[in-house]
C-alpha cells in the first residue's frame, strides 16, 4: 500500500513578538489516518494545530495535495481543512442544528445562504452523531457532553478531507470519550484526516501516530508502538511517566 | 420561556408596530383621542411623521443595537459602545455651534434648505460618530481584545460627552437646541426625516443581512469563524460602518435616545433562538415597537405636558436592565 500525506510542512514557525513560539516544524502527515499532538503545557502543540490551521501567522511551507495552503482562497482552505477548537465557545441562543448548519458556511455564498444540500448534510451529521432529537433545543440546554457532540457535528458538516482538532475532549465523561473515538474511527476509513492535541497520553496513544512537542520543537513523530517515542515522552516528561502494555494497548501512568 | 420561530415573532411585532403607530397617530397635545380623522392636517403633517419617524428611529436603534453585541459577543454591548453616540451628538453640537442650522427652525425654511439641513446634520453625526468609533479603535489597538475595546468606548464617550458640554457652555445659543437633542426628542421629525432614516434603514439592514454569517461565526469564537472562511476583520469594519450609520442617522434626527439599542436584541432573544440574520431583523422590529410606543407614552401619560421620550426609555430601560440583573443573580443563586 502507497502511503499519501494529506499534508507536509517545512521549517514551519510562529513568531509572538520576540519569542519563538513553534520553531521550524517539519512534519508530513499520513492521509486518512488519526495523528494526535502531545506534549507538556507550553509545548507549542496549540500553535502548531493553529499554524497548520491558517489561524495564526507563521512563516515556512504548508502543502496539501500539492497545493501551496497560504495561495488559496480562504473559503477554499476552509472547505479543505475544518477546525474545532479548544473548549471552543457557543452562543448559548443557538439551537443545535443552528450550530451544525454553520459548519456549511465555507459552501455558501452570502447572497444565497443554505440550501438543499447543506441542509441534507446537516440532517446527516445530526443523525450520525445522535443529535437529531435535540436539534431544536438551544446549546444551554445541553449536557457537556451533547454539547461538545454539537459543536464536532459543526466542524464535521464542513465535509473537509482533514479534520483538525484542539482538546476536543476535555471535559467529557468516559462513554462521551468512547462516543469521540468511534466518530475518529468511523472519519479515517472514510477518508478523512484527523489531527487532534490530547492531554490524555492514554488516548492520545491510540491513535495511529503521536507527534510529541516540547518547548516549540517537534521532537518526535512516530507510532504509539515505538519504543523511541516511550523513550521521548519519558524525557520530556522528565521520567515522571511509566508506560506499560495492557491488554493490547498501551497504558501511561504517572509516577 | 418557550420560544417562537422567527416569521411567528416578526408577525407578531409587525402587528404590535401597526398598534403602536395607530395609537400615536390618535395622540396629540392633549393626550388620547379616539375619533381622530385621516384628513385632519395635523395627523398627515405632525402625527403621521412622527409616529413613523419614531419607529424607523427605533428600528435603527434595535439593528445598530444588535450588530453591536453580535460583533463584540457581549450582550451589553450597545450603539452607545465604541462612542459612537457620543460622537454623533459631538458632530451635531459643532454643526450648531458654528451656526449650520442658524437661528432658524426647521419650519421656516425652504425644503431644499431643510435637506441640506437634515443631510448636514446628518452628515456631522456621522462622521463625529465615526471620528468617535475610530478613536476607540485606536485607543483600544483593534477589535480583537473585546473587554480593552469596552473600556475605550467608554472612555471615548466620557471625553467627548465633556467636549459636547463644554462646545454648548462657549455656544449659549445652542443650549435649547442642544438640550432637546441630549434629552432625546421625537417632536421635531418630519417626512424628510422619515425618508432619509427609511433609505439608511433599507441600505443597512440589507448589508447586515448579507454580512450576518459573520456575527454567526463569531458566536462560536473568532478562530472558529476564520476556520469557516470568514474573512474576520473587513466583515466587521463593514458591519461596524453599518452599526455606525445606523447610530447616527438616528441620533441626527432623534438626539440622545437610550437603552433602545440594548433593550431590543435582549427582548428578541428572550424569546427566539436562530441565525444572527434573523435576530437582525427582529431586533430592529422590536426597536421600533419600543420607540413608538416610548413616545405615545411621552405625549400621553402627562398630556399637556410632554416629556422627553429620551427620558422615559431611559427609565424604562435602566429599570428592564436592573430586573435582568437581579433575575440572573437569583438564577445564579437558586442553581
Amino acid at each position: 500500500m502507497m502511503l499519501t500525506y494529506a499534508f507536509t510542512a517545512q521549517k514551519l514557525t510562529v513568531q509572538r513578538g520576540s519569542l519563538c513560539v513553534l520553531s521550524e516544524v517539519d512534519l508530513s502527515v499520513h492521509a486518512d489516518q488519526w495523528t494526535c499532538v502531545v506534549g507538556p503545557n507550553g509545548a507549542g502543540k496549540t500553535t502548531l494545530l493553529k499554524a497548520i490551521a491558517g489561524l495564526l501567522p507563521s512563516t515556512g511551507e504548508l502543502r496539501v495535495q500539492g497545493h501551496d495552503l497560504r495561495t488559496l482562497a480562504v473559503k477554499d482552505r476552509a472547505k479543505m481543512m475544518a477546525w474545532l477548537g479548544q473548549q471552543e465557545q457557543g452562543s448559548d441562543d443557538l439551537s443545535v442544528q443552528d450550530v451544525v448548519m454553520l459548519g456549511r458556511l465555507p459552501h455558501q455564498s452570502s447572497w444565497v445562504g443554505a440550501d438543499a444540500q447543506d441542509m441534507a448534510q446537516a440532517q446527516t451529521w445530526l443523525a450520525q452523531l445522535q443529535l437529531t432529537h435535540l436539534k431544536d433545543k438551544s446549546l444551554a440546554q445541553l449536557s457537556a457532553g451533547e454539547r461538545q457532540r454539537a459543536l464536532l457535528g459543526r466542524a464535521l458538516a464542513v465535509q473537509a478531507p482533514i479534520l483538525l482538532m484542539d482538546e476536543p475532549i476535555a471535559n467529557v465523561d468516559l462513554p462521551n470519550q468512547s462516543d469521540w473515538l468511534q466518530t475518529v474511527q468511523h472519519l479515517t476509513q472514510h477518508n478523512t484526516t484527523v489531527v487532534s492535541v490530547l492531554h490524555d497520553l492514554n488516548l492520545a496513544m491510540r491513535a495511529d501516530h503521536v507527534l510529541l512537542m516540547n518547548q516549540g520543537r517537534l521532537v518526535i513523530h512516530a507510532k504509539p508502538d515505538d519504543p523511541l517515542l516511550h523513550q521521548a515522552l519519558m524525557e520530556v516528561f522528565a521520567h515522571r511517566i511509566t508506560i506499560h502494555r495492557v491488554a493490547d494497548q498501551w497504558v501511561v501512568l504517572p509516577l | 420561556m418557550n420560544k417562537i420561530p422567527a416569521a411567528q415573532l416578526a408577525a407578531w411585532l409587525a402587528a404590535l408596530s401597526l398598534i403602536a403607530m395607530g395609537l400615536g397617530l390618535m395622540t396629540g397635545s392633549l393626550g388620547w383621542e379616539w375619533g381622530v380623522s385621516w384628513n385632519d392636517p395635523i395627523v398627515q403633517d405632525i402625527r403621521l411623521p412622527r409616529t413613523v419617524g419614531a419607529w424607523l428611529a427605533g428600528a435603527l436603534l434595535g439593528l445598530a443595537g444588535a450588530l453591536a453585541q453580535g460583533l463584540f459577543r457581549n450582550p451589553l454591548a450597545d450603539p452607545y459602545l465604541l462612542g459612537s453616540a457620543s460622537g454623533a451628538s459631538l458632530g451635531v453640537a459643532i454643526a450648531l455651534s458654528l451656526g449650520l442650522w442658524g437661528s432658524a427652525s426647521f419650519a421656516d425654511m425652504s425644503e431644499v434648505m431643510q435637506w441640506a439641513m437634515r443631510l448636514g446634520l446628518t452628515g456631522m453625526a456621522f462622521v463625529g460618530a465615526w471620528a468617535a468609533v475610530l478613536l476607540t479603535l485606536l485607543l483600544a489597538k483593534g477589535v480583537e481584545h473585546t473587554l480593552r475595546l469596552l473600556l475605550a468606548g467608554v472612555v471615548v464617550g466620557v471625553v467627548l460627552g465633556a467636549l459636547t458640554s463644554l462646545l454648548t457652555l462657549v455656544s449659549p445659543q445652542t443650549l435649547p437646541a442642544m438640550q432637546s437633542f441630549l434629552l432625546g426628542n421625537t417632536s421635531m421629525l418630519s417626512g424628510q426625516a422619515c425618508v432619509l432614516m427609511a433609505f439608511v434603514l433599507l441600505l443597512c439592514a440589507g448589508l447586515s443581512w448579507i454580512f450576518s454569517p459573520l456575527l454567526d461565526g463569531l458566536r462560536l469564537g473568532e478562530s472558529t469563524a476564520q476556520s469557516l472562511g470568514l474573512r474576520v476583520l473587513p466583515l466587521r469594519v463593514v458591519l461596524l460602518a453599518v452599526m455606525g450609520l445606523a447610530t447616527a442617522t438616528a441620533v441626527a434626527q432623534t438626539g440622545l435616545i437610550a437603552f433602545v439599542g440594548l433593550v431590543a436584541p435582549h427582548l428578541v432573544r428572550a424569546r427566539f433562538t436562530g441565525r444572527s440574520a434573523s435576530l437582525l431583523v427582529l431586533s430592529m422590529l422590536m426597536g421600533g415597537v419600543l420607540l413608538t410606543t416610548a413616545d405615545v407614552l411621552a405625549r400621553g401619560l402627562w398630556a399637556p405636558q410632554e416629556l422627553p421620550v429620551g427620558v422615559l426609555t431611559g427609565v424604562l430601560g435602566g429599570g428592564y436592565l436592573l430586573w435582568r440583573i437581579h433575575s440572573s443573580q437569583m438564577a445564579g443563586s437558586s442553581a
